[in-house]
């Protein structure tokens, strides 16, 4: 009895003695902004006008996933021509841009305004906005919104009495968060 | 003052912080030829005679929206004769722009009394676009055709009355 006293008495000044230490560490996490941009150059984008339906109601011009963005916030995307080549002189504003939805985009989607039939302004001019996004790009870990664009090319007879041949009208895009 | 500086300054800094950037993409746009053209075949033709006092009295069949023509660029209009059971060379055409037409009309030349070569002959021209047929969205040049006959040349063979042909052809020059 006595032995099992003076364990228990052993134990006891053991635990009483046990020391505890605290630390603290911080995470110092700087949030900064994020933003990326890529347009794709599909075969879409090339077009013959060879037709009377064409010169008069226009090609239409798909390109799916022509633009991808990844922000960590809201943004805008604008479109403006670049220096047009060819000898039918075309003008820019004979293309129109309309945008939506890409085919395969897993971003969020939510606060997006999309551009109708938006009139491609000249080299020079001030740039149109084709996207508007209030929000991030990053739908849980999806980071990327992906948009179609469609160009309507030369309708109502914009191109009937040109001169025939290959011209060629640059697209600038530029992203600018919000 | 100072603190309008001061808020112009960050203003300043943080516009110039703004991230932009740019990327391209090319339309390429090719232009070819495009021409089509129809002439009508009305079921009936309703002849006018015109009595000259001559012996070279006529017979005039108007053609309202007779040759429709769409093209990208300027084009002529050429007629001849094909192979006719009766006189040749007694027929004339005359153009007119159509009341219907909405096409571009602008430099259109239209050839007048234009006497129908024979089948072995050149086309002649009756109708001269230096331009498009397009006007906006209106892709159409709609012409009339008369046809004047002189009436003592439709006596065919045997007493049939002649049947003559009249082929049209457009070109972009």
């Amino acid at each position: 009895m006595k032995k099992i006293i003076i364990s228990f008495a052993l134990i006891a000044v053991s635990l009483l003695s046990t020391k505890s230490f605290a630390q603290t560490a911080n995470l110092n996490i700087t949030i900064s902004d994020v933003l990326s941009f890529s347009v794709t150059q599909p075969a879409s984008l090339d077009v013959n006008f060879d037709t009377e339906t064409k010169y008069t109601s226009g090609i239409t011009a798909l390109a799916t996933d022509h633009v991808s963005v990844i922000s960590s916030r809201g943004y805008v995307v604008k479109a403006i021509a670049g220096t047009v080549t060819g000898s039918a002189a075309i003008a820019p504003g004979s293309v129109k841009i309309t945008s939506a939805v890409g085919a395969t985009n897993s971003g969020n989607n939510t606060g997006i305004t999309y551009g109708s039939a938006v009139t491609l302004p000249v080299t020079g001019g001030t740039a149109a906005t084709i996207i508007t996004a209030a929000n991030t790009s990053w739908s849980g870990s999806n980071s990327t919104n992906k948009f179609n664009i469609s160009y309507l090319i030369g309708a109502g007879g914009a191109y009937a009495g040109k001169a025939t041949g290959l011209n060629v009208v640059p697209v600038v895009y530029t992203v600018t968060q919000q | 003052m100072k603190k309008a500086l001061i808020l112009l300054v960050f203003l300043f800094i943080a516009v110039a912080h703004s991230a932009v950037y740019a990327q391209s993409s090319g339309l390429s746009i090719k232009l070819l030829d495009a021409l089509s053209f129809t002439i009508s075949q009305p079921e009936t033709l309703n002849l006018e005679y015109i009595d000259t006092g001559k012996l070279n009295d006529r017979l005039i069949a108007k053609i309202p929206n007779h040759i429709t023509v769409i093209s990208s660029r300027g084009y002529v209009v050429k007629a001849v004769s094909g192979a006719s059971n009766g006189k040749e060379s007694k027929i004339s055409l005359t153009s007119y722009i159509s009341k219907t037409n909405k096409g571009n009309t602008s430099g259109l030349i239209f050839g007048r009394s234009i006497q129908l070569p024979s089948a072995s002959g050149s086309a002649a021209t009756v109708i001269s676009a230096p331009n498009t047929s397009w006007n906006g969205i209106n892709p159409e040049n709609k012409f009339d055709i008369d046809y004047s006959v002189e009436s003592n040349s439709l006596s065919g063979k045997g007493g049939i009355p002649p049947t003559i042909p009249v082929i049209f052809t457009v070109l972009q020059p």
